[in-house]
């Protein structure tokens, strides 16, 4: 790879995306129910424009394309941008968690974008889809994937992989690693105020006060379901209307999955840190085995790491979150290789 | 112009219009309801309830007035730009 450019980030968004993917995050079912023009469509992007996922299209992206892909999902109210740092080799360059993984270990990055104002479940059976149409329409055949989802973009990514496993996809197959990053596997604190605020607000007799709650529940149901841990019928579909017995989305069994989380404070041990964790996400309990005993632990100790004094977004974009990324892909290269 | 960003444009003159709908009615509705809990204990007071009453049907019908104005104006504007985006639409 010395004789190509370094690998580049997604490319710089313009202002426009970025509003529109605010406005996807905070009213984006209501768009997609009235079929407003700035509803966006998942779809991998490049550049700031979607990626048509045709053999040419991919190629022209991607000139020297890997049998190994990565494919990186932002969150709540973002869009691939939300991945780019400055590249610390770099003075003038910037990079990307894909971009660095490009150059260091040879997997072909892709970004997704999406309305993340949809119901989550929704996003991650539409997420499904496009993964089954990027491995049948890409160049070559492939190996390995991983996938790597920051907040709301993890849990996105679980409801894929459960979609797919009881679909049977057959890129569900190639999944080997599932990184977490900041993603509220237990709900996020701010979204069940938010809810319990709206619901107190309607529910005080007053003009003033219910207008206010109406405001509040204007938010759209991707805000409203990152109040709690992703749930799924026992029948493996998202609850509609109709009260089934519900559990939390299972992990998928064939792969590894690592929880990165960031503390505002210093020592993740603190109180200020188990309290406020990154500013929006708390640190998770430890995922348990399934409640039918079946199946080992799907994460182990190991397998989350703390960083303090990183906030919710810088997850998405720091060096030394990258570092250990990158350890723990080389380090499965190590035991496929020796295997 | 791209018919992306056209798409957006119209997308955006729509959510705008929707926008300015659903605050304009949430905030006549609740106008509504204070000017009611204002006039209620004046119709429990006799001699007053009669002129109370007329009072508080003239100040509601203001009122509801303004914000159909309000309404009126933000349909027009959303007519406006819609044509003016048709036109943008068949020049290219």
């Amino acid at each position: 790879m010395a004789d190509q450019p370094p690998p580049a980030p997604p490319g710089a968004t313009s202002w426009t995306s970025w509003a529109q993917s605010i406005v996807n995050g905070a009213v984006g079912d209501y768009l997609h129910a009235r079929q407003n023009g700035l509803g966006i469509a998942m779809a991998f992007y490049h550049h700031d424009r979607p990626l048509p996922l045709q053999r040419e299209a991919i190629l022209q992206a991607h000139p020297h394309p890997t049998t190994r892909l990565c494919v990186l999902v932002h969150g709540l109210g973002c869009n691939e941008d939300v991945w780019t740092y400055p590249d610390p080799a770099r003075p003038a360059g910037e990079t990307s968690y894909g971009a660095a993984l490009q150059a260091d270990l040879g997997y072909t990055p892709l970004f997704v974008r999406y309305n993340s104002g949809l119901a989550i479940a929704e996003n991650g059976r539409q997420l499904a889809t496009l993964l089954a149409d990027l491995v049948e329409a890409y160049p070559l055949p492939v190996d390995e994937l991983i996938l790597i989802g920051h907040s709301m973009g993890g849990l996105v990514i679980r409801y894929a992989c459960h979609d797919a496993a009881q679909h049977q996809a057959p890129w569900v197959g190639h999944v080997r690693q599932v990184f977490y990053l900041g993603s509220p596997h237990d709900g996020a604190p701010l979204a069940l105020l938010s809810h319990i605020a709206a619901e107190v607000l309607t529910a005080v007799p007053n003009p003033i006060t219910r207008l206010i709650g109406d405001i509040f529940n204007l938010r759209s149901q991707g805000i409203k379901d990152l109040r709690a841990a992703p749930l799924v019928d026992a029948h493996g579909h998202h609850p509609a209307e109709e009260p089934v017995p519900q559990q939390v989305v299972p992990w998928l069994m064939t792969a590894q999955h690592y929880l990165v989380v960031g503390t505002l404070g210093d020592d993740p041990q603190h109180l200020a840190s188990i309290l406020l964790g990154d500013g929006l996400v708390l640190v998770p309990r430890m995922p348990t085995t399934p409640p039918d005993g079946t199946g080992p632990d799907p994460i182990l100790p190991d397998q989350i790491v703390c960083f303090p004094r990183t906030g919710h977004l810088r997850l998405a974009r720091d060096p030394a979150v990258y570092q250990q990324i990158r350890r723990w892909c080389a380090g499965a290269e190590g035991v496929l290789d020796g295997a | 112009m791209e018919p992306e960003t056209l798409r957006q444009l119209r997308g955006a003159a729509d959510l705008t219009t929707d926008a300015v709908g659903a605050t304009v009615g949430a905030i006549a509705e609740a106008h509504l309801a204070i000017m009611g809990q204002v006039y209620a204990p004046l119709g429990l007071l006799g001699p007053l309830a009669a002129p109370a009453r007329g009072i508080a049907q003239i100040q509601t019908a203001i009122t509801r007035g303004v914000y159909q104005t309000i309404l009126g104006v933000n349909a027009v504007v959303a007519c406006a730009t819609t044509a003016l985006l048709d036109r943008r639409d068949e020049t290219h």
